[in-house]
């Protein structure tokens, strides 16, 4: 008879505990109460909403924090390093009213912003900020472990051919983890698209553009709990888990053969 | 001509980094001896104190890109790139005729595909073939011969092209490897020592 491996067990009881509340919500939201209003226009508007804001800040931070990964992984720096985990580490709904002074007119920013007409209060631009202020720090950290545990010597010989460390970055780092980077972009993304604290302050509706009036996802979902009860909320709550699972999926498609273990241990 | 008279620490280990020569200068060492540190303190990589000129040049503050020194060893290449990519990589001249001339030169004529995917022989030789396209003044050859099937035959390409194009060459390896160098040094514990 096969002996049960107990460090194989302690890890599949240990998935199981973070599942039983997911698998709960999925099988009250579409089996016990199935709420009409939980499969209504306004849910499937939110995930758009929601979906496109994280998508375009997942973008923005592996364009803007990519380097900054790689400056961290090559050249240690523990102040740069604290500085980037803030966003990290301070209550979101904070990070939300930052956003809210930054694009007020109290600031030189914000009445720039506002004069030509792109305001961050209740507009999808507001929403990617936030997105993009408090996911960044989860990018940045994947990007700048990759970055560590990969050999060297290839961008190494980048530079003594001359090539600048940027050249090196665009040219050899990036092309050669470009999979494990798309990997870290989405679970950056799959991160923002769970984020309620900084867009409830900055965007609980938004006003104007193609999601006009729409409401990201997580703010829907606290205000049906508000206005119709748990039964409505968990409806709606199951289908954006849906959703987020296919994200999930979709990490584990990008991150493809990379971490495929030929071995066992 | 490389004019180096430096020191590199390195946790307990020093290495006292002394050469004045040119054309084809060899290194011999045993493991840990300290050849590959002191062709990584050339290429920059390891802080040093003291002098070091590549080509009358003082490049000892200068960044590895701005240095003119490529290393080269069994880990230096571009997985991701295809062989004509990898070739030109950094190569200001395109001229296909003179291409043509340095593959057949090292015999990589008949390679095709990602550099990642060729055997670590055929690596080597795309590796050193791209340095010289690079036009550097030094190349810095670690432990590269060993892994050669026809070395000597390699080795007379790497001294006729490097006369043609008049940059030196730095051949680190073990004790007891033959080539037909100019200059010959050995290093033990850090410390080198010329032989002529």
């Amino acid at each position: 008879m096969k002996r049960i491996d107990t460090l194989s067990l302690i890890a599949y009881i240990s998935i199981a505990l973070l599942l039983i509340p997911v698998a709960l919500l999925l099988w009250l939201g579409l089996a016990v109460y199935r709420s009409s209003l939980g499969f209504g226009a306004a849910v499937f508007d939110s995930i758009a909403l929601t979906f496109s804001a994280s998508a375009a800040s997942s973008i923005i931070i592996f364009l803007l924090y990519t380097p900054l990964s790689y400056e961290l992984a090559r050249r240690s720096n523990a102040v740069a390093e604290s500085l980037s985990d803030i966003p990290a580490s301070i209550p979101h709904p904070i990070a939300g009213i930052a956003l809210l002074f930054l694009g007020s007119n109290l600031t030189p920013f914000g009445r720039f912003l506002n004069s030509i007409g792109f305001g961050l209060f209740d507009s999808l631009q507001g929403m990617i900020a936030a997105l993009a202020f408090v996911s960044a720090p989860v990018y940045i950290r994947a990007a700048q472990s990759l970055f560590l545990s990969s050999d060297f010597r290839a961008e190494l010989y980048s530079l003594s051919l001359g090539k600048s460390r940027l050249s090196t970055l665009y040219s050899v780092v990036i092309p050669r983890h470009f999979r494990s980077l798309i990997s870290a972009v989405l679970t950056s993304m799959s991160r923002a698209m769970s984020e309620f604290g900084s867009v409830a302050i900055i965007s609980y509706y938004i006003l104007g553009g193609p999601f006009s009036g729409f409401r990201p996802s997580s703010v829907l979902v606290y205000q049906y709990y508000g206005y119709y009860g748990p039964q409505v909320a968990v409806t709606a709550s199951a289908v954006l888990i849906i959703f987020s699972v296919l994200l999930a999926f979709a990490i584990r498609i990008a991150r493809g053969r990379t971490d495929r273990r030929e071995h066992r241990l | 001509m490389i004019d180096a008279d430096f020191i590199t620490e390195l946790g307990n280990f020093t290495l006292h980094g002394t050469m004045k020569d040119e054309g084809i200068i060899s290194i011999q060492g045993s493991n840990g001896a300290g050849k590959t540190t002191f062709l990584l303190s050339i290429l920059g990589l390891y802080k040093i104190t003291g002098t070091l000129r590549l080509g009358h040049m003082d490049v000892s503050r200068l960044p590895v890109n701005r240095r003119g020194a490529v290393y080269i060893d069994a880990e230096t290449y571009l997985p991701h790139l295809d062989v004509n990519a990898h070739l030109t990589f950094s190569s200001r001249d395109k001229n296909e005729a003179k291409l043509l001339e340095i593959k057949r030169m090292f015999g990589i004529e008949h390679l095709s595909g990602r550099v990642g995917n060729l055997s670590l022989g055929q690596r080597l030789r795309v590796s050193v073939a791209t340095a010289v396209l690079s036009s550097p003044k030094v190349l810095m050859l670690d432990e590269v011969f060993a892994h050669l099937s026809d070395a000597a035959d390699f080795a007379v390409n790497v001294r006729r092209i490097s006369k043609e194009r008049g940059f030196d060459v730095i051949v680190a390896s073990q004790e007891g490897f033959e080539i037909d160098d100019d200059h010959r040094y050995t290093i033990v514990n850090g410390i080198m020592h010329r032989h002529y």
